[in-house]
């Protein structure tokens, strides 16, 4: 029956459509006349949204039935359902309309020319696609055997006659039924892979002709399509008069290890080309193809989750031959799934690897036809992980039939989390880099001098205001020697040993103190300067870094003074009162350089400045929040200093009152009351209470001077005079604003050390693995105390603790020598390295091994320290395989308190070519103990070291503690936050379930 | 709570946008009650997903009243049962049953 209408191409187009459908007679079975309905409805709704919608425009709907199919088409004056870059919800639309017509119609099709016209059909009776086809069970069931009985088989190829015998194994192996084999040359080809048949064809007559013998290794296509490796040798056998006659040989099926060897290729290549990346969008492509080069897949692609729309949107695609693919990788383009829909929603939603045999068959592909289309068949997709979070999919497609490979699925979910790794150790790197932006940032705007030299005595740093004062540009000393260019020839062999004997026995004359010396100009007069020499430290560089200043006036004050005292005493009180403010000058900036803590600093400052320029001093910093915290608060009598702070508790300053501290935050600019006078108390105070209490205090002059870094108030300091009767004048004022400028210079650069240590600390903490896995039956705890605050640099400690598999566990802790971000990314590698080798090789001892020889190829220059252990879990208690490579042994604790040290010393890993290294077992019961932990815990330069009969000693006194409270243990015996603690310490411990 | 009824299609889609637009924003869950639907295409799958990214996006939700097996069958086949919060009864608002992605 047909039936057909013309209908406005309007809205009511779809219902008026639907309604054709129930005018059928016979009248189609309920199932189909849904799915019928419903896409009748989607294919004019899409001529309604995308043609041309006059109201003379017609859309025509005909609809044919007959007793194998019903069809429908539908035409249009517009655009087909194929979208053209529209983009919105549009989209979604067209995607989901696509979807239902793709899965619910037997076949469907668009034409374009002369109008849109698009039609598809349903068959009355559906067969089920993936109905059993009890043949190709069968042929696995037998391949199966085969494989179990190690996947070897023979054959014999007598050459004149052309025939060809296989033994059964090797039918077997090639997927057929034993006897089924035709017997010759050509039926033996015809399994070979198209792409390696002319390879192997051609080995096979050179060993003829050349009498050789034979070995080839090719692919095979099995019956059911999917693709196996093949290792094949023959030899060939002679008659008398020395002719070939016959080709014997062997056939193993090696694709296991094939697979195997391509795998630990593809992690090798990802590794590699995360370390050398800058930025994910670098780093893809060349993933995708070193994944699908290396394991053979002929399709690559990565999406990326768009949170606006939340999406997944196509990022990038791969193809080792582009040409072969080209519908496909359209529809992927433009493909962008929601949660759940196609193969990336689907990975997405289920954040786990997936495993697709044949896309064309499966029932959640939107992109079949397509793929039919190209000849793609199996796929495996997986996601880029961080955490819980989904970042992104990365898909692989194959023109063969695979098999699913569970190694390959934990490889592909390995190599997720790396990514999600990277992603985040990109962006703690893009932070520290922006903290040494601002670093460099501060040197070039100090008023001050500032020059850093490195452990060689070279230039390092040399800020405008050191050009200035030296006569040099910064470009043109850099690098070169800073005694032979800046002082002067009679002092360098002074300041050359000084530095030597600082280098060598860490005693310095000069560092912390403020010095008076000469120093050369560039025109070479001589310059008397004081200098305070700090030592701050880059990552993986001394930096010696003097604050320098000109003190020939200074100098010239000092002449002053000692003429006028031959003259009057007002001047002499005059020229006291300056060199005394000089010279406290002088003691505020040698407080301020010496400590990088600079809450400890400022007390220091406000101590000195009480009572020598003021009896009240107060300090007031913005905080990064924007409130106004007091941070200190100075007076020669602790209990005056306990009624201020009650008082500005009590009558906290108002923000909006003039005159005030936040006045002079606000302005940045100083206030002076040369004299406070009970009116001004009255007028400023609240109530009577406050009044007395303001009166108790006593104060009758004050100053508040802004404190300025980089052009942006942080704070104030308030200096008020009370007992001592003073009144400050305009030239306290200059002093004030002075001190008030170096204060400031000295928060800010302490504010960004501090800064600066918790990123590195973070960047170390980002190379942990965040949580450690549940093991049945045992108890891990894991700590890590990284080197004393002071220092901001990153250590190489590193620990680990993950599943091989079922059963077998691994616990790794190591390392890796030097500081610094260079470090910290070699960690990082050691880290993923050793976790994808621990799959792959059997023993301990074989993965450092391995291990080692890729840092060498690495970073040859580094050395590392890890311990490795493979943990097995045993019915009542567990097995413990270890093996050290130049690292501390980890330490063993019995139930019964007995203790001793596991494992052989090992050669240390990553610089050597050949290396030393064996396992050693012991079996752990129920109770027992074993603690691995970094050498920081045993170095000698801590104010309580630990030999390694301490040791011992010391983990006995765990007995009967768990994981966690031995690791503490530990922990406290070497916590020591006043010491210069050089080293960090990591500390894992494991226990077997009492 | 928005009841719609009859077949929910790409004029009624329209319709349904217009009504539910104005107060989209106003209620922290706005429920959309599909039990007397009796058809259900793209058009109406397209506006729901819309609703629903709206409402995740500015920290609201969107739950839906499941309608009659030939109506949720469409939301079965596209995967969006599993992206969308649905309930049997409006009062099962307590109760969620999707998973968060």
């Amino acid at each position: 029956m047909t039936l057909e209408r013309r209908l406005p191409a309007a809205p009511e187009a779809a219902s008026e459509a639907r309604r054709l459908v129930d005018k059928l007679d016979p009248p189609l079975p309920p199932d189909l006349s849904d799915n019928l309905r419903l896409l009748i409805s989607e294919v004019v709704t899409n001529a309604v949204r995308h043609g041309p919608n006059g109201s003379d425009d017609r859309i025509r709907v005909r609809l044919d039935a007959t007793d194998e199919r019903v069809r429908v088409d539908v035409l249009d004056a517009g655009e087909g359902f194929v979208r053209h870059g529209r983009a919105g919800a549009a989209d979604l639309q067209g995607g989901w309309g696509l979807f239902l017509v793709e899965q619910l119609s037997s076949r469907w099709g668009v034409e374009v020319e002369p109008t849109t016209h698009v039609w598809f059909e349903i068959d009355v009776s559906e067969r089920d696609r993936r109905s059993a086809d009890d043949e190709l069970r069968r042929s696995e069931e037998h391949l199966r055997l085969a494989l179990a009985a190690g996947g070897m088989g023979t054959w014999e190829w007598t050459i004149d006659a052309g025939v060809v015998r296989w033994s059964e194994s090797l039918e077997l192996i090639h997927g057929l039924e034993p006897g089924t084999f035709r017997g010759t040359f050509e039926a033996y080809k015809s399994d070979m892979h198209p792409e390696d048949r002319d390879e192997v064809v051609r080995k096979l007559e050179t060993a003829v002709k050349e009498h050789t013998d034979y070995a080839a290794e090719y692919r095979i296509i099995l019956p059911n399509g999917v693709m196996r490796w093949i290792n094949a040798r023959a030899r060939l056998l002679f008659d008398r008069s020395d002719r070939p006659v016959r080709l014997v040989g062997v056939c193993a099926d090696v694709t296991a290890d094939k697979e195997a060897a391509q795998r630990l290729i593809a992690q090798h290549a990802v590794a590699r080309i995360l370390a050398e990346s800058e930025t994910l969008d670098e780093a893809t492509p060349r993933i995708l193809a070193a994944i699908g080069e290396s394991l053979g897949w002929e399709l690559g692609t990565v999406y990326f989750v768009d949170r606006r729309s939340w999406v997944l949107r196509c990022a990038g695609t791969w193809a080792a031959i582009p040409e072969r693919a080209p519908s496909f990788l359209q529809a992927t383009r433009d493909f962008a799934p929601v949660t759940g829909l196609g193969l990336p929603g689907r990975v997405w939603e289920e954040r786990r690897t997936v495993w697709i045999d044949d896309v064309t068959k499966d029932d959640n592909f939107p992109r079949a036809t397509a793929a039919a289309r190209d000849d793609l068949h199996s796929a495996v997709a997986f996601p880029i992980l961080l955490g819980p979070e989904v970042l992104g999919v990365l898909e692989f497609f194959s023109h063969d039939l695979r098999e699913p490979d569970e190694e390959l699925l934990r490889m592909m979910s390995t190599i997720g989390n790396q990514i999600g790794q990277f992603v985040e150790r990109k962006r703690v790197e893009a932070v520290v880099r922006e903290s040494e932006a601002r670093k460099s940032a501060i040197l070039q705007s100090a008023q001050d001098a500032i020059v850093s030299m490195d452990a060689d005595g070279l230039v390092v740093d040399f800020n405008p205001a050191a050009e200035e004062m030296f006569g040099y540009r910064e470009p043109d000393v850099v690098g070169s020697e800073l005694a032979s260019l800046l002082i002067p020839p009679a002092d360098r062999d002074r300041h050359r040993s000084s530095l030597a004997r600082y280098l060598e026995t860490g005693q310095s004359s000069i560092l912390g103190r403020r010095v008076e010396l000469l120093a050369l100009r560039a025109d070479g007069q001589e310059l008397p300067v004081e200098v305070t020499v700090t030592r701050v430290d880059d990552p993986g560089q001394m930096l010696f870094t003097a604050y320098i200043r000109d003190i020939s006036d200074r100098r010239r004050v000092e002449q002053m003074r000692a003429q006028l005292l031959a003259n009057e005493r007002a001047a002499r009180a005059e020229a006291e009162s300056a060199n005394e403010r000089l010279s406290f000058l002088a003691d505020a900036s040698v407080a301020l350089a010496s400590s990088l803590n600079y809450r400890r600093t400022l007390s220091k400052l406000t101590k000195l400045a009480v009572p020598r320029v003021a009896d009240w001093c107060t300090i007031e910093i913005v905080e990064p929040n924007g409130s106004v915290q007091s941070i200190e608060v100075t007076h020669s009598d602790p209990d005056k200093i306990a009624t201020a702070k009650e008082f500005r508790l009590r009558y906290p300053p108002d923000p909006s009152e003039p005159g005030g501290i936040y006045e002079v935050i606000r302005t940045s600019r100083s206030i002076v009351y040369p004299e406070i006078t009970d009116e001004m108390l009255e007028s400023g105070t609240r109530d009577r209470e406050q009044l007395d209490l303001a009166r108790s205090l006593g104060l009758r002059s004050a100053m508040i001077v802004p404190l300025i870094a980089r052009g942006r108030s942080m704070g104030a300091i308030t200096f008020a005079s009370a007992e001592s009767g003073r009144r400050f004048g305009d030239a306290d004022l200059e002093f004030a604003e002075d001190l008030a400028r170096r204060a400031s210079l000295a928060i800010d650069n302490a504010r960004l050390y501090e800064e600066r240590s918790h990123i590195a600390r973070t960047l170390q903490r980002s190379l942990l693995p965040p949580e450690l896995p549940e093991v049945p039956g045992i108890e891990l705890a894991a700590l890590y105390q990284p080197a004393a605050v002071e220092r901001n640099e990153v250590g190489g400690d590193f620990y680990d603790v993950f599943e091989i598999r079922e059963g077998e566990w691994a616990i790794a802790i190591g390392d890796v020598c030097g500081k610094g971000v260079e470090a910290a990314a070699l960690t990082g590698f050691a880290r993923h390295t050793l976790r994808a080798v621990a799959v792959h090789q059997r023993g301990p001892s074989a993965v450092l091994s391995t291990m080692s020889e890729a840092m060498r190829r690495e970073d040859g220059e580094r050395f590392s320290t890890v311990a490795f252990a493979l943990l097995e879990s045993r019915a009542d208690g567990a097995r413990l395989t270890v093996a050290c490579g130049g690292h501390p042994l980890p330490l063993v604790l019995r139930r019964d308190g007995h203790a001793e040290t596991i494992g052989v010393p090992g050669t240390l890993l990553g610089i050597f070519e050949e290396v030393e290294l064996e396992d050693r077992s012991i079996e752990l019961e129920p109770g027992d103990t074993v603690v691995f932990f970094t050498d920081g815990l045993i170095d000698s330069r801590r104010s309580h070291p630990l030999g390694e009969r301490g040791l011992l000693d010391f983990v006995r006194t765990c007995a009967g503690l768990d994981a966690h409270g031995t690791a503490e243990r530990f922990l406290e015996a070497v916590a020591d936050p006043h010491s210069e603690a050089p080293d960090d310490v990591a500390i894992v411990v494991v226990r077997v379930r009492p | 709570m928005v009841s719609i009824s009859g077949e929910f299609d790409i004029s009624a889609a329209m319709d349904v946008e217009q009504q539910i637009r104005p107060i989209e924003d106003q209620v922290p869950v706005l429920v959309v009650d599909l039990r007397a639907v009796s058809f259900l295409d793209s058009s109406a799958l397209r506006l729901v997903v819309e609703l629903d990214a709206n409402a995740r996006t500015r920290g609201r939700r969107l739950v839906l009243v499941r309608g009659p097996e030939e109506v949720h069958r469409v939301f079965r086949i596209t995967r969006l049962d599993h992206q969308l919060e649905f309930v049997d009864h409006p009062t099962d608002l307590a109760r969620p049953t999707r998973r968060d992605p």
